[in-house]
C-alpha cells in the first residue's frame, strides 16, 4: 500500500516537474500533434513502468508462476492450464513476454533516470564550480571533460562494466562516469553566461555570500538548457544500458531490461520465433522516440535563443 | 565628517596588451545627503571608480593605490567578510540596465527578504513590511500585491524603482548609481532622477550619480564655467546647445587606447590648445576652490560660459 502510494507521488511529482517547465507556455509547447502523441506515448509509458505490478498478467521474476512447458509459444496462444493467453507470446523459460516488457520497462527507466539525476548533480557542481572559480581550477575541469567526451561513451561505459561486473548499481556507477561531462560543460557555459549579468553583480554589490549566490542566484537560471539535455540524456541513457545489457555487461539476468530481453531472444530469431526480440524492441524504440521528441519540443519551448 | 572621501584612487587592469589605467588617481570627498555627479565618456573609467568602492572590481582589475575612507575606514584594505557586512548595508548600488540587475526567476519579495535578513536578523514577516514600505517610498502602487510579481511582470521604470527599493532597504549611508536612467524612457529619467534625489534628502544619504548625460547632472559650476577645454567640449556636443542650422561641435578623434595612454596629459592629441608641454608632462591637480580643481596646463579663462 505504501509503495503504491509512493509511486502515484513519483508519478504527480513528474507532472509537476513538466508542468513547471512549460510555466504558462503550455500552448507554444503543445502546437502540434507530434507534441500530443509524443507526450501521451510518454505518459502511457511512464504509467506502465510504474505500476507494472498491478497491470501485468504474470510476475515474470516469481517462478512459481512460470512453466517451463509454456516456453516459446507464439503470439496469442494460451497456456497450458488454460489459465491466461499470452498475447504477445512467450520466451524460452514460459516467460509472458508482455509482463517482461513491463517489468523491464521499470528496469530501463530506473536505471537512467538515476543515472541522469546523478550524473546530472555532479556535472552541475563541476560546471558551476569551474566557471565560478575561473583560472587554473577551471582549466584543469574542463580538460577533463574533454578528455571524458573524447572517447565513445559506449566504450567507456564497457570497459567500465568489465571490470565492475553485472549490477543494476554497477550499471548506474558507469553509465554516471561517462555522461557527468556533458552537465559539467553545458553547466559551465550557461554560468559564464549568467555571471556576467547584472544581476549577479547586483547580488554581489547586496552582499550575499558566494554560496548563497551559487545556489539561490545562479544555480535556478542555469536550468532550462539542464532540462533539455537531461530528458535527451535520459533516452540516451536507456540506449546504453540497453546496448551494455544486449551485450552481456549490464544487468543481471534475474533483473532484466529491455536490452535484455532482446538480447534473451535474440538466439531465436532465425528460427522464426521473433516476438521475444522484436516487441521488447518496439517497446525500447517507442519510448526513446517519444523522450526524444518530447526533449525537443521541450529545447523549442523553453531555450530563449530560439525564440524569435 | 564626510562619509566617503576616496585619496588618489588607482585600479588597473593588467591585460596582454599591458596595464590599462582606468582609474589614475581619483580624488573626491562627499559630506552626508550630497549629490556628487561622475561624468565622462564611455570607457572612461566612471563605472570602474564606483565598482572600486564597493571592491567589486573583477580580475584582471585591481585596486593598485590611493585610499577609500569610509567613515574613516579603508574599504582598500578590509578583508572579504567585512566588505560584504558592508556591501547592500551600508552602501548600495544601483545598476545602469533594469532588465538585468533583478534576478528573473525570483519572485521580488523574495529578493527583498533575502537582501533585508543579509544583513539583519529580523523575522520574514518584518522584512516584508520593510520591503512593502520601501516599494512605497520608491512610488510603486499597491506594494503588497506588487512583492509577489516577478522581475518580468514590471515595466522597465517600474523595475528600476524595484532596483532603487532595494538599494534604499538597509536605509545606506552611500548610494552608488551607475547610468541609472541610461535605459529609461526621457520622461522616465527625469522622474526617477528626481525621486532617487528626494529620498537621499529625506535620509542624508549621500549618492554618487555616474552618467554620460551632461543633461542630467545638476547644473554646477564646472559645467557653468568650465575651466578644462575637455568639459567644454563635452559641453559643446549637447545639441541643444547649439543654434539652429549650426554644426554641431565636437571633440575631434577618439577617446585614446586606455593600454596605450599617451605621454603627458591623455587630453593633449584632442585638444586645441595643447603645447610642448601638454605631451610631455602630466598636469598636476590645482585647486581652483574648496571644491574644485583641475589638471590642465592652459586651463580656459574664468567666467567663460560655455
Amino acid at each position: 500500500m505504501m509503495d503504491l502510494l509512493l509511486r502515484c507521488a513519483l508519478l504527480a511529482l513528474g507532472l509537476w516537474l513538466f508542468a513547471r517547465a512549460l510555466r504558462g507556455q503550455a500552448d507554444l509547447y503543445f502546437s502540434g500533434p507530434m507534441a500530443y502523441i509524443s507526450a501521451a506515448v510518454l505518459l502511457v509509458f511512464v504509467c506502465l513502468a510504474l505500476f507494472a505490478p498491478e497491470i501485468s498478467p504474470q510476475n515474470p521474476y516469481d517462478l512459481a508462476q512460470l512453466n517451463i512447458l509454456d516456453g516459446r509459444l507464439a503470439p496469442g496462444s494460451s497456456s497450458l492450464d488454460d489459465a491466461m493467453v499470452y498475447h504477445l507470446g512467450t520466451d524460452d523459460q514460459g516467460r509472458d513476454i508482455l509482463s517482461g516488457i513491463l517489468y523491464g520497462l521499470r528496469v530501463s527507466l530506473t536505471v537512467s533516470l538515476l543515472t541522469t539525476l546523478l550524473a546530472m548533480t555532479i556535472g552541475v557542481l563541476v560546471g558551476m564550480y569551474a566557471a565560478w572559480k575561473g583560472g587554473k581550477a577551471e582549466a584543469f575541469l574542463m580538460r577533463l571533460v574533454d578528455l571524458q567526451l573524447s572517447f565513445p561513451s559506449i566504450l567507456v561505459a564497457l570497459m567500465l562494466m568489465a571490470s565492475f561486473g553485472r549490477g543494476v548499481d554497477k550499471v548506474v556507477v558507469a553509465l554516471v562516469i561517462v555522461q557527468w561531462a556533458y552537465y559539467a560543460r553545458t553547466v559551465r557555459g550557461t554560468a559564464l553566461a549568467e555571471t556576467s549579468k547584472d544581476y549577479i553583480a547586483a547580488a554581489r554589490c547586496l552582499g550575499f555570500s558566494d554560496a548563497r549566490i551559487l545556489l539561490r542566484h545562479l544555480l535556478p537560471n542555469c536550468v532550462p538548457p539542464l532540462l533539455v539535455i537531461s530528458t535527451i540524456q535520459v533516452a540516451n541513457t536507456i540506449v546504453l544500458e540497453s546496448s551494455l545489457s544486449f551485450l552481456g555487461v549490464g544487468v543481471p539476468i534475474t533483473n532484466p531490461s529491455l536490452g535484455l530481453l532482446i538480447s534473451n531472444g535474440y538466439g531465436y530469431m532465425l528460427s522464426g520465433q521473433y516476438w521475444m526480440s522484436i516487441y521488447p524492441g518496439l517497446a525500447l524504440l517507442a519510448i526513446v522516440a517519444a523522450i526524444n521528441l518530447v526533449g525537443d519540443r521541450l529545447r523549442d519551448t523553453i531555450n530563449p535563443r530560439l525564440k524569435r | 565628517m564626510s562619509v566617503l572621501e576616496v585619496q588618489e584612487l588607482q585600479t588597473h587592469f593588467s591585460t596582454r596588451n599591458g596595464v590599462v589605467k582606468a582609474v589614475d588617481g581619483v580624488s573626491f570627498s562627499l559630506a552626508e545627503g550630497q549629490v556628487l555627479g561622475l561624468v565622462g565618456e564611455s570607457g572612461s573609467g566612471k563605472s570602474v571608480t564606483g565598482f572600486s568602492i564597493l571592491r567589486l572590481v573583477d580580475v584582471p582589475g585591481r585596486i593598485v593605490g590611493g585610499r577609500i575612507l569610509f567613515r574613516g575606514l579603508d574599504l582598500a584594505a578590509m578583508s572579504q567578510a567585512e566588505m560584504r557586512a558592508i556591501r547592500g548595508n551600508r552602501i548600495a548600488m544601483i545598476f545602469q540596465d533594469p532588465l538585468m540587475t533583478l534576478n528573473p526567476v525570483l519572485r521580488i519579495d523574495t529578493q527583498m527578504v533575502e537582501a533585508v535578513q543579509a544583513h539583519h536578523r529580523v523575522s520574514k514577516k518584518a522584512a516584508l513590511a520593510r520591503a512593502a514600505d520601501a516599494l512605497t517610498r520608491v512610488g510603486i502602487p499597491s506594494a503588497l500585491e506588487r512583492l509577489s510579481a516577478y522581475p518580468h511582470q514590471f515595466s522597465g521604470g517600474m523595475r528600476q524603482r524595484v532596483a532603487i527599493a532595494i538599494a534604499l532597504l538597509n536605509e545606506p549611508d552611500l548610494i552608488v548609481a551607475d547610468e541609472p536612467t541610461t535605459a529609461l524612457d526621457v520622461t522616465i529619467q527625469s522622474q526617477i532622477l528626481s525621486e532617487v534625489q528626494g529620498l537621499t534628502r529625506e535620509s542624508g544619504t549621500a549618492l554618487i550619480w555616474i552618467t554620460h548625460d551632461l543633461a542630467v547632472v545638476a547644473i554646477d559650476a564646472v559645467l557653468r564655467q568650465p575651466r578644462h577645454p575637455y568639459t567644454n567640449g563635452l559641453l559643446g556636443s549637447i545639441p541643444g546647445n547649439s543654434r539652429r542650422g549650426q554644426a554641431l561641435q565636437q571633440i575631434p578623434g577618439m577617446a585614446p587606447n586606455m593600454a596605450q595612454l599617451p605621454a603627458g596629459c591623455a587630453f593633449a592629441p584632442r585638444c586645441a590648445f595643447s603645447s610642448e608641454q601638454c605631451r610631455s608632462q602630466t598636469p598636476d591637480a590645482q585647486a581652483l576652490s574648496l571644491t574644485r580643481s583641475l589638471r590642465c596646463h592652459h586651463p580656459l579663462p574664468e567666467g567663460v560660459s560655455p
